[in-house]
């Protein structure tokens, strides 16, 4: 069991999200960074979908009541056990009553927002729907369907019978898959049903400048600000469904990027979609950022999901071969 | 039935198949009949019924959505409206007021006055078309052409539950607080949804909802 | 020379008026200074600096991907079994840990060489 000493705001209990009720008004919810969390899974031999706490807002703070390990994977801040400074994306040997701080850390080699609190046998809240994942809007699903606050006690799973090496990290995938326009983070998109309604102005803006994510930006939805985007004419389209990803434009002129809690259907028009193989990089600019869209076609972004599913593939089989080779240090000894 | 539906991709995640013409029952008959079967279909996860349309999420998006957007048309052109034997709710609305906070809008809109805005809206009885926006949200067909309002320049971030809103030619009743790109013209309250029941869900698409004046106000 | 016995000597020494004691061992150096009936004791390890060896192959990193600054800058204190540095292979990272406390004294590989079994990676002086 573990126990919130302070949480500032917004922490939530995520799993990969909920599939299958859409049609329910549900949406998908799960880790906005989810190769973040199912690499924290396969590092801790846990099943790759088991919840974890996402944390985009610090200090955060812990207490551990029993023995375990964690990963803490995502967005690079500073994190101590005790005194104890920790390094990220790294097995870590906890002992009962060891309270864990992450504080908002320096500029390291990659700007990012969302910390992945993995622990062995993950965060082991009620399943709700097929899923653990927070349904803030609905109120169901994590811990009590919402953010999580001070003096809540999570239950723990009972870990895998997995060897796990303290120390033993991989390589975080924004070092490993970069992808920028010179100094900006890039997302890449596929045109959406209404591209060809807006302006050629506006379309060539949209690829051509910075967005800035404003502070209006969460797990709904991430607010743009840059150049106005204008339709040719008025569009009032019916209800129709949406998936996190979609851009939608409103008529204020300012995109909106659908994320993991946006609602699951949606009428304003479309200038295009980020790919689900960048969810996890949008889903990690901060705040005040900027990002550059850079245009594909569907085979690019098709391949594009693959390499993700070639990355995650070779997360664990390396993690596989890493366990062998800790394993045979240990028995050495 | 003229035109083939317009197909698009919604990223590599999902794609949007939306049926040409004049929104209506019987175009909505045929979208849940295509849902039913295409929901069985193994490269679809879930299929989810909009406003005569239809959107599919992958299990794995193909590398050539071709075959399957055609596999799409011609069970679109096979499809027999399904009719659904559902049931009827009634919701008492409070109208404008604080409970209608852009009724203002939709006057201004539409030229006409809050009693008739309100006489008009709780006229007909709305069929559950789909749900979709948040849990337990139902989309109603029906609306009366004249008191159609567009949505909103910016969304507003949060509307309560039980707000009764238009948007375009669509109505409908938020099941729990949150944002909302529509005009909110009254208020009513129901539990629309509950996560320990199966299904969730108050109203399934088929039932249907009348309103019933409680008070407007001026 | 134990803790024990230097703590005796400087016991004794608060009761003279000899500022400073110097003590030699084998392994370690004692600074013993007296301010008038107040002592400090310092202990400054002899021993010769250990160098730390590749328990594998693969891209020695000094300092996590992610960060600016190494595991550790010389002169500063480890203990047994705190992360010095990684050994990358593809994108696995593997832990070099300090085999025993001390005092850091230097990296003896280059931030991401590539290094094989038993390369000596880094020095630490045993306390």
């Amino acid at each position: 069991m573990i126990e919130v000493l302070s949480s500032t705001a917004l922490a939530t209990v995520q799993d990969l999200g909920r599939f299958g009720a859409l049609g329910w008004g549900v949406s998908h919810s799960g880790a906005m960074d989810r190769l973040a969390l199912t690499a924290g899974n396969i590092l801790l031999g846990n099943d790759e979908n088991l919840a974890a706490i996402e944390i985009p807002i610090f200090p955060f703070r812990i207490r551990f009541h029993h023995s375990c390990d964690i990963v803490l994977t995502g967005a690079d801040h500073l994190a101590w056990l005790d005194d104890v400074a920790l390094w990220p994306w790294t097995i870590i040997h906890v002992q009962a009553g060891q309270a864990l701080t992450i504080e908002r850390g320096g500029p390291g080699r990659w700007q990012a927002s969302r910390v992945y609190l993995c622990v062995a046998g993950g965060i082991d809240v009620p399943l709700a729907l097929g899923s653990r994942s927070t349904q803030l809007r609905g109120q169901f699903g994590g811990h009590c369907g919402r953010t999580l606050q001070t003096g809540d006690r999570l239950p723990v799973g009972v870990p895998a019978d997995a060897f796990r090496p303290a120390g033993m990290g991989i390589v975080p995938p924004a070092l490993a898959m970069p992808l920028t326009v010179g100094d900006i983070p890039a997302i890449r998109v596929l045109r959406a049903a209404e591209y060809d309604a807006f302006t050629d102005q506006s379309c060539a803006d949209f690829w051509a400048q910075n967005w800035k994510i404003t502070s209006q930006s969460d797990r709904y939805g991430y607010r743009l600000a840059g150049p106005m985007i204008e339709p040719k004419y008025p569009l009032e389209l019916r209800s129709h469904g949406i998936v996190p990803g979609v851009i939608q434009v409103p008529h204020g002129g300012q995109p909106i990027i659908q994320m993991r809690d946006a609602q699951p259907s949606g009428g304003y028009p479309k200038i295009g979609t980020v790919i689900d193989a960048d969810l996890w990089r949008l889903g990690q600019a901060p705040i005040g950022s900027s990002v550059r869209f850079i245009e594909v076609t569907w085979a690019e972004a098709v391949t594009a999901l693959q390499d993700v599913a070639d990355w995650l593939e070779e997360v664990r089989r390396m993690v596989a071969l890493g366990r062998t080779v800790q394993k045979g240090a240990v028995d050495d000894q | 039935m003229d035109h083939d539906p317009v197909v698009s991709m919604l990223g590599t995640t999902a794609l949007l198949l939306e049926a040409e013409g004049e929104t209506s029952l019987e175009t909505q008959q045929k979208i849940w009949s295509l849902s039913s079967q295409v929901s069985a279909w193994p490269d679809v996860l879930e299929a989810v019924p909009g406003m005569n349309n239809l959107m599919l999420c992958f299990r794995q998006p193909p590398f050539d959505p071709q075959p399957l957007i055609a596999r799409l048309q011609d069970a679109w052109r096979a499809a027999k409206p399904m009719t659904v034997e559902g049931r009827t709710i009634e919701l008492p609305v409070v109208y404008g007021g604080e409970a209608g906070p852009h009724m203002a809008d939709v006057m201004a809109h539409t030229g006409l006055d809050a009693r008739a805005i309100a006489e008009i809206h709780s006229a007909p009885l709305y069929p559950v078309y789909a749900l979709g926006s948040h849990p337990g949200y139902c989309y109603l067909g029906g609306m009366d052409h004249r008191i159609a309002t567009p949505r909103r320049k910016t969304p507003v971030l949060k509307i309560p539950g039980g707000a009764v809103s238009i948007g375009g030619f669509q109505t409908g009743v938020s099941a729990s607080e949150g944002p909302s790109g529509w005009n909110t013209i009254g208020s009513t309250s129901m539990s629309f949804f509950d996560v320990t029941k199966q299904p969730p869900t108050l109203l399934q698409p088929g039932d249907a909802i009348r309103f019933r004046i409680e008070r407007v106000v001026a | 020379m134990t803790n024990d016995e230097v703590a005796l000597v400087a016991r004794w020494l608060a009761q003279t008026d000899i500022s400073v004691l110097e003590l030699s061992g084998p392994e370690c150096h004692w600074l013993v200074r007296n301010n008038g009936g107040t002592t400090t004791m310092t202990r400054t390890s002899t021993r010769p600096a250990l160098a730390v060896a590749s328990p594998h192959a693969g891209l020695f990193l000094t300092h996590h991907p992610l960060r600016n600054q190494a595991f550790v800058s010389p002169e500063s204190p480890v203990t047994q079994g705190q992360i010095v540095g990684l050994l990358q292979v593809g994108l696995l990272l593997l832990p070099v840990v300090a085999p025993h406390d001390g005092v850091f004294v230097n990296y003896l590989s280059a931030d991401q060489s590539l290094v094989g079994y038993a390369t000596p990676l880094l020095e630490i002086r045993p306390h």
